[in-house]
């Protein structure tokens, strides 16, 4: 039946769609540069991690041979595949929550006209403008068991009284990373969320306290729903960031010790360039990108399911 | 008088939470910077010294004599104004069609875009570095800007967007009738609406670019056009590295960035009444 | 638009892959062209020959930075120098050989020849490695940059280890700082915990942490108890009696003994150099620089250095050569001769050795009283004698982080070593088919 109809159709549908076109040229012609830039400069490279996904491609040889799904399957087939996927989402989940918490207590705290305000929100930036790998190296210093800070306050706390080496311990190095990376990660959230809560009008507020509304309820009723979207952008965005970040981990602990801070882009880059298997490492890509994607379609829908426009 | 108390004790607390946030996010920092200010050796005591036992500029004057660190700044900006500029001339026009427009294949723009982000730079840079050459681009500013650029317009497309749909209508329509131009509604009634967007699109764009090493690293030969970070990591020594002339390099490029963050927060805050409007 | 773009490109018959980049390339091209070229108008490089090292230090900047322009001026020509570091070495030089962008002349370790070698894009030097040239340098490692029969790299730079030991925490645990006795491992493995007993600082640095100095600094245990990494046929053995032994001996200074720094599983090569340089180490393997590194700081305690510690089938000392390579994508490949020749001037390779702290290559560098002389440089001269290289495998980086891999575990105490290196074994088979 649907075939017959859309057979029917067909002429309707070709003119409805060049109208539509037409009407729309504006919106179209607006996007055009944004897709050419992205389509020329990106999609040769995302082609090419796709095509080489399906090759063995090794390092010490210009012959690339076709393998089919053999990567996938492989990967698909190992136990370290599935600790990769339990330690990434564990470095994402923890990381994204603990960036929008700390980013939003700074942003909420901000927001209110305060002497020296631009005081704390220059200062809030720093580490945002040092570059990742140089954070990550600060950090691995701070917990360093002999020379870390760390320990060094905690000893002149009488906490412990030997240099505890918390990368160096499989139970504890995850969390040592996730750590650098939520500070390195807090200032974005919170300038985004501070524009966001910049842009809710005052008069809100003001009714609200005329009607009594405590502070909580201000926060719970007013302030968080009229920042949905753009915690929601924030947060999308900051999961996938997370998802493929690498400088952190890699200056940090390049995945040890004994893997356990090994999330799947450090084995991307273990895998296709140290050691030399492109096509493999290009498939874990590919994997990444899809859960990734299915993610962010998910996470799409269940937003606008609650009544928002996209 | 108990409004006033109450507001005092409000204070407070903002301040008392204020203070305590930056004592967590400067520690990290603290470290980096009393590190650059203590003599070399007391860098790697143990126990480490929290306060430097003397503080000196020595590794300052050996950053100042020894290396370009102005160069490097200089390219840092040259680089990162560049990719805010070729971020913003895409990601505006972009962001104002999908806020204003219903149109087929909008969903799917803008979910390709994020598709950008979603494989991790380390392996597409192997193609990205044939797309370079090719180009001709190989060893020029531009080999580092138009990849930066290419993975900050995702962001900015969905920030701007977003601020954009809260800009009412009814505010273009009277401009329209009262005879402007599209361009000039953009760029007289949307872009000044959208101030605390746009400077928090312009600080991300330019934090990404001014951080990047990979592209630097990768497009880069010429050392008269490496930005900070590549002169930061150019110290990395096969036996020695010079951690504290690491540091000292990464301290000195935070200084021209505070320079800017305090003057967009003028902008910011002059914005601000402007910015607050909302349907 | 990407569902578009991957169609058109399925129906056209020419190659896929060739279209998409020239279509890219166009684009970006284009978009180069509406913003106005930046650099006005320096596109590629217009050097007349590049030269790429890993890990420029300040100390070795200035060689460079003068001798580079000497050649310029003494040839008229210019020189472009680029300097990367060590972790992004190898894929840097890998994607710019790919890219059609290669150097002219790089430095490159000889075990990453034959990575290269597979991929043609190295130039064989037999021409220019032989008569009197090829002479001047240690025999040994002139024949590490040979592969398949051919020279690929001149001999560059190179490293070994010895012993170090911090003479005043020997003499506060009542030892004898002059004559330590430290000839076995079992003697180290005494005064350790001599140490640990009558001192405070740590009697032994132990590298642990994932990195690939991991592995070097434990093969000298694996070797000197007779074990192998890979047989004749070029199959991993990583697994035998010896080995067990050897890795047990490892994890036991820790687990066992507790002489190490607390928390090895942290700790990278460079690590415990640090802290031995710093005195807060009682002993360490380590290269010549760091005793360089001691005397030039404002350390003050005593060190003394002796050769490795034997084995129950011997002493070995990790041997790492790094060359001089002239790549095949060069169209100056006689500038690139020039320019090795150039720099293999023996005053010039003088102040390299002595500046760097890579033992010299060149035997008449080498001999000079500078380094037979000096109580920091003979031992390592000496230690020549215990050489032993890496074995020279394309996919070593694979390999050794799969060894690296089974010493964690083991020194987590996750497996016992036993476990630990047959795992490691049974992936290696299957990793080398």
């Amino acid at each position: 039946m649907g075939t017959v109809e859309r057979d029917t159709d067909r002429p309707t549908r070709i003119w409805r769609g060049a109208t539509h076109l037409y009407h729309n040229r504006w919106a179209y012609l607006l996007i055009a540069p944004a897709v050419v830039f992205l389509v020329s400069v990106v999609g040769y490279p995302i082609v090419e991690t796709f095509r080489l996904s399906l090759y063995q491609s090794p390092a010490d040889s210009p012959i690339e041979t076709y393998v089919g799904l053999a990567h996938y399957a492989a990967i698909l087939d190992s136990d370290v595949f599935y600790q990769l996927l339990w330690q990434t989402g564990r470095w994402v989940v923890l990381g994204v929550a603990g960036k929008t918490l700390l980013g939003l207590l700074i942003a909420v705290h901000l927001k209110g006209d305060i002497r020296g305000r631009k005081f704390f929100r220059t200062a809030f930036l720093i580490p945002w403008g040092i570059p990742y790998a140089i954070s990550a190296v600060v950090f691995r210093w701070i917990e360093h068991p002999q020379y870390g800070a760390l320990n060094a306050i905690l000893m002149k706390l009488g906490v412990i009284d030997q240099g505890i080496g918390i990368l160096g311990n499989p139970e504890t190095a995850w969390i040592g990373v996730v750590v650098a990376d939520i500070w390195i990660g807090t200032p974005f959230m919170a300038i985004i969320l501070l524009a966001g809560l910049q842009s809710i009008p005052e008069e809100l507020y003001e009714a609200a306290s005329i009607d009594g509304a405590r502070r909580w309820e201000q926060f719970r009723y007013i302030t968080l729903p009229q920042l949905k979207s753009v915690i929601f952008i924030a947060t999308l965005l900051s999961t996938i960031w997370t998802f493929v970040s690498f400088d952190v981990i890699w200056t940090m602990t390049r995945g040890g010790p004994i893997n356990t801070t090994s999330t799947l882009v450090i084995q991307i880059y273990q895998v296709g360039l140290e050691n030399g298997d492109l096509g493999r490492g290009a498939a874990y890509s590919v994997i990444g990108f899809l859960f990734l994607l299915v993610f962010a379609v998910s996470y799409l829908r269940v937003y606008t399911r609650g009544g928002d426009e996209l | 008088m108990a409004g006033r108390n109450r507001s005092t004790l409000r204070t407070v607390r903002v301040y008392g939470v204020l203070l305590a946030l930056l004592g967590i996010m400067m520690f990290p920092f603290y470290v980096m910077l009393t590190s650059t200010l203590k003599p070399e050796n007391e860098l790697f005591s143990s126990p480490v010294t929290l306060v430097p036992s003397e503080l000196t500029i020595e590794a300052f004057l050996s950053v100042w004599g020894q290396t370009d660190v102005l160069l490097w700044v200089a390219n840092s900006f040259l680089i990162s104004l560049g990719t805010v500029v070729l971020t913003l001339v895409l990601a505006i026009p972009a962001a104002y069609s999908c806020a204003r427009n219903d149109f087929v294949g909008k969903r799917s723009f803008l979910l390709s875009v994020l598709v950008v982000q979603m494989f991790a730079p380390v392996v597409l840079i192997v193609g990205l570095f044939d797309v370079i050459t090719q180009a001709g681009l190989f060893n020029t500013y531009l080999a580092v800007i138009i990849p930066a650029a290419a993975f900050t317009l995702p962001f900015n497309i969905w920030m701007l967007y977003g601020y954009f749909k809260t800009i009412p209508v009814s505010l273009e329509e009277s401009a329209r009738i009262d005879g402007a131009s599209q361009l000039q509604i953009l760029t007289k009634i949307v872009l000044p609406l959208t101030k605390p967007a746009l400077v928090a699109s312009i600080t991300y764009t330019f934090l990404y670019a001014w951080n990047r090493l990979l592209f630097v690293l990768t497009f880069l030969t010429d050392s008269a056009k490496y930005n900070v970070p590549r002169g930061v990591f150019s110290m990395v020594g096969a036996l020695q590295t010079d951690w504290q002339m690491m540091l000292t390099v990464s301290v000195i490029g935070i200084v021209p960035l505070l320079i800017l963050f305090a003057f967009l927060e003028e902008y910011i805050v002059s914005g601000l009444t402007a910015g607050a409007v909302k349907e | 638009m990407f569902e578009d773009e991957r169609e058109r490109s399925e129906t056209g018959s020419i190659d896929r892959r060739r279209m998409l980049q020239t279509l890219g390339a166009g684009g970006a091209v284009v978009v180069a062209g509406c913003l106005g070229d930046l650099d006005g108008g320096s596109n590629e490089s217009d050097a007349d020959i590049q030269l790429l090292t890993m890990g420029v230090g300040d100390n070795i900047e200035g060689f460079f930075d003068e001798n580079n322009t000497a050649f310029e001026e003494e040839h008229d020509v210019s020189l472009e120098f680029t300097s990367v570091t060590w972790d992004n070495a190898k894929q840097t030089v890998n994607n710019r050989v790919d890219g059609g962008q290669a150097p002219d002349v790089a430095r490159w370790p000889a075990r990453w020849i034959p990575q290269l070698v597979g991929k043609d894009a190295l130039e064989p030097l037999d021409d220019l490695m032989q008569g009197e040239f090829y002479e001047q340098f240690y025999e040994g490692m002139a024949e590490g940059c040979k592969y398949e029969g051919s020279y690929y790299g001149v001999p560059w730079a190179s490293s070994n280890k010895c012993l170090f030991y911090n003479k005043d925490v020997f003499e506060a645990a009542g030892l004898d700082p002059e004559n330590p006795g430290l000839d076995t491992w079992d003697d180290m493995l005494d005064a350790a915990t001599t140490i640990t007993n009558n001192a405070d600082t740590p009697a032994l640095g132990l590298a642990g942490a994932e990195a690939i100095e991991t592995g070097s600094q434990y093969y000298h245990y694996h070797w000197s108890h007779g074990a192998d990494l890979i047989d004749e046929e070029g199959q991993p053995v990583v697994n035998s009696e010896a080995g067990v032994q050897a890795l047990t001996f490892y994890t036991d200074l820790h687990q066992e003994h507790g002489v190490t720094q607390s928390s090895p599983l942290s700790s990278t090569r460079q690590d415990i150099r640090q802290l031995f340089e710093n005195g807060s180490l009682g002993m360490v393997i380590a290269h010549v620089y760091a005793g360089l590194n001691i005397q030039e700081g404002d350390a003050d305690f005593d060190f003394g250095i002796v050769q490795v510690p034997k084995g129950p089938e011997g002493r070995y000392s990790l041997n790492t050569v790094d060359t001089l390579a002239v790549l095949s994508q060069s169209d100056a490949k006689e500038l690139a001769h020039d320019l090795i020749e150039f720099y293999y001037d023996e005053e010039r390779r003088f102040q390299y050795s002595s500046n760097k702290g890579f033992m010299p290559v060149v035997q008449s560098v080498g001999e000079r009283d500078h380094f037979t002389e000096s109580k920091v440089w003979a031992p390592f001269i000496e230690a020549g004698q215990y050489a032993r290289a890496r074995p020279k495998l394309s996919n070593f980086s694979e390999f050794n982080n799969r060894v690296v891999l089974a010493i964690q575990e083991a020194l987590g105490g996750q497996k016992t070593p036993k476990e630990a290196l047959d795992s490691a074994q049974s992936e290696l088979e299957e990793m080398m088919g």
